[in-house]
């Protein structure tokens, strides 16, 4: 699956751009990766990394401030990016999903979890009302509600978070589509929930052979579900690799720091901090992005913005002193 | 013991639809000095209910809390004990007061107890400023200005205000980014050391717990089913609950997940159940646990760990400890 041309999408130096009344403020920049059939690619960063607006751009939801100012988002060989509004819509749903962090936000709480999955199918669909109605509820089950089909005529609110966030799947994968985009879709459950959550996303992207794309600040989650992992800092991807190699030999200092960052079960030791705070979007320095909290940084990190170079097995690295940086 | 705070038998009840539901069913809890206590378990399972009857946001349909012996259900202690006894909530973005600055809320609780005044108690704000890592010369700044770690350490610094011996944390790190709850757990860290404070933490991140709690106690339907010592928990737990909450903690290094290796979701009381409250998602569970609930009694070898479950002194694989 990963020689040239599989890519499920490909999103290709993609910059976003935030016209705010303080100035322009850039929220991603020049970000490349590709999403590939039956593997995941985890997105890790801390809020503000552009993470989340670079999958609303990837999925042209992006809010009325924000715009993307260059690259491409490449899908079945067309440019998704400036497609009309109505085409864009008839991709999103039946061949390209996603799934976000707060599943009361994304559902309606007017109308049956039933009814929501039902409209999924029918609006990409060719099916009649009651076919759409059975299949709602074969997908309540699929996703694991025990009872799919009292549980259909349930409202949002009847339902536990953990059950909330399987019906937000179930309308998302409905038409079987190829991309799911899942945005933290773990973070504001319990950690029993969650684990049975990412079994759920595993389970269902064997079966549809589905290109994900996780996104989440917690390398630990990450590590549980990703093949291969990007992570974010200030806008740009500063690694990516196969998740293995990311995880136990991580070569950009950004990633070591948030290794550091998480709690390792047995060590019974506090996590590392990252000292200091990423560049304002606002006022961003021509070199390395990272430099000022860097340890390892020299002047040379200051001349310029250090290119995302490939650094043998698999991986790209934006550092110039990636090679010294110690395992 | 010398518990400097002590709960004892705590019932929480609230009256609904239904009927009245039980959201705390007799917890008891001791606190030490210097004690970091982690009451952790998921969502509703009354760990937010037990730390809002103890600062008394709620009054108890039954029980005892008493701080350094005295009884605060008596009126005339509560006031008193408010001054040792702080709560920081979960919620950075909800719990601080939009429209004041950082200075007026840090020093809210000073105003209120009228301590000092005006230049006495702008100098104390900017010492608990610094005490918390905020630069003093952005206070006048408005909680929308800082960030989310900025705005619990806001939280922090009043809670710190009245010079308090117990802060009741509320899953204070739930909101923030991974990198970010580091920064503030090294904060409670330096804080509980350079001010000898005592924290009840109530979380539901066991990872997070294993890196600063010196005790642990495990909540499961208004219940604790499980206390021990920090590692004697983690490197032994006796509890099935806890050994499925420990198997659910995401791990890095171990590779990608194996699944199905977590029992079922919780699906809230059975009606008319009468035994164990974790039987129905119990991989241990046996005919009697549906009728006899366990007590919380100490393991056969280790008295400072009590669980409350049948088969208490078996082992993970089942053989006898």
């Amino acid at each position: 699956m990963t020689q040239p041309g599989a890519a499920a999408l490909a999103v290709d130096d993609l910059s976003v751009e935030f016209d705010l009344p303080g100035g322009r403020l850039v929220a991603v920049e020049n970000v490349s990766y590709r999403l590939e059939p039956g593997r995941t690619l985890g997105v890790v960063g801390e809020s503000g990394s552009g993470k989340s607006i670079g999958a609303l751009a990837v999925l042209g939801l992006l809010p009325p401030a924000a715009a993307i100012t260059r690259g491409r988002v490449l899908w079945r060989g067309r440019d998704l990016v400036g497609l009309e509004a109505a085409a864009l819509r008839a991709i999103r749903g039946r061949h390209l999903s996603m799934v976000f962090q707060d599943p009361m936000g994304a559902l309606n709480p007017a109308m049956t979890v039933g009814a929501q999955v039902a409209e999924s199918l029918l609006l990409h669909q060719p099916v009649s009302a009651r076919a759409a109605r059975d299949g709602a509820v074969a997908w309540l089950g699929r996703v694991g509600l025990p009872e799919p089909g009292r549980q259909a005529g349930f409202y949002p609110h009847e339902l536990s978070g953990g059950m909330r966030q399987r019906v937000t799947i179930a309308v998302a994968l409905a038409c079987r589509p190829e991309i799911l985009i899942a945005d933290e879709p773990t973070t504001a459950l319990d950690v029993t929930v969650q684990a049975r959550i990412l079994d759920l996303l595993l389970d269902l992207q064997d079966e549809l052979g589905l290109a994900l794309q996780f996104i989440s600040h917690n390398l630990a989650v990450v590590s549980e579900i990703a093949d291969a992992i990007a992570v974010m800092y200030a806008g740009t991807i500063v690694e990516l690799g196969p998740a293995e190699h990311l995880l136990e030999d991580p070569r950009h200092p950004y990633t070591r720091a948030l290794l550091a960052a998480v709690p390792r079960p047995g060590t019974r030791t506090p996590p590392r901090a990252i000292p200091g705070a990423p560049p304002a979007g606002t006022a961003r320095p021509a070199g390395c992005l990272y430099e000022a909290r860097c340890p390892l940084a020299i002047a040379a990190c200051r001349a310029r913005r250090p290119p995302l170079d490939r650094f043998g097995d698999g991986r790209r690295v934006a550092c110039i002193r990636a090679a010294e940086v110690a395992a | 013991m010398s518990a400097l705070l002590a709960i004892d038998g705590l019932v929480q009840e609230f009256r609904g639809r239904g009927g009245s539901v039980r959201a705390v069913d007799g917890v008891s809890l001791a606190l030490a000095p210097g004690d970091v206590l982690a009451l952790v378990g998921e969502s509703g399972c009354g760990k937010t209910t037990v730390a809002r009857a103890i600062v008394g946001l709620l009054r108890p349909s039954a029980g005892r809390i008493r701080l350094d012996g005295e009884d605060l259900s008596a009126q005339r202690t509560r006031a008193a004990s408010t001054r040792r006894l702080q709560m920081v909530f979960q919620d950075p973005f909800g719990s601080l007061d939009p429209r004041l600055s950082a200075r007026t809320i840090i020093g809210e609780p000073l105003a209120i107890h009228r301590l000092g005044d005006r230049s006495a108690r702008r100098a104390r704000v900017g010492a608990l400023a610094e005490a918390v890592g905020l630069d003093p010369a952005q206070l006048g700044r408005r909680p929308r200005a800082f960030s989310g770690g900025q705005r619990q350490r806001i939280a922090i610094a009043r809670a710190l205000a009245l010079d308090p011996a117990i802060l009741i944390l509320d899953e204070p790190l739930s909101a923030l980014d991974v990198s970010i709850q580091a920064q503030v757990l090294q904060l409670l860290l330096e804080l509980r050391r350079a001010r000898g404070l005592t924290y009840l933490f109530i979380s539901h991140d066991l990872a997070v717990v294993e890196a600063i709690a010196t005790r642990v106690a495990v909540m499961y339907a208004g219940r604790i089913v499980e206390e021990a010592p920090r590692d004697r928990l983690f490197d032994a737990p006796r509890h099935p609950y806890t050994r499925l909450l420990l198997a659910a903690i995401p791990r890095l290094g171990a590779g990608k997940r194996r699944r199905a290796d977590t029992a079922a979701e919780p699906d809230g009381a059975l009606p008319g159940w009468t035994g164990c409250a974790f039987a129905p998602r119990c991989p241990r569970a046996e005919p009697r646990c549906r009728h006899e609930t366990p007590a919380l009694a100490p393991v056969r070898d280790a008295p400072d760990q009590r669980a409350a479950c049948h088969f208490r002194d078996e082992r993970a694989d089942g053989a006898a400890a």
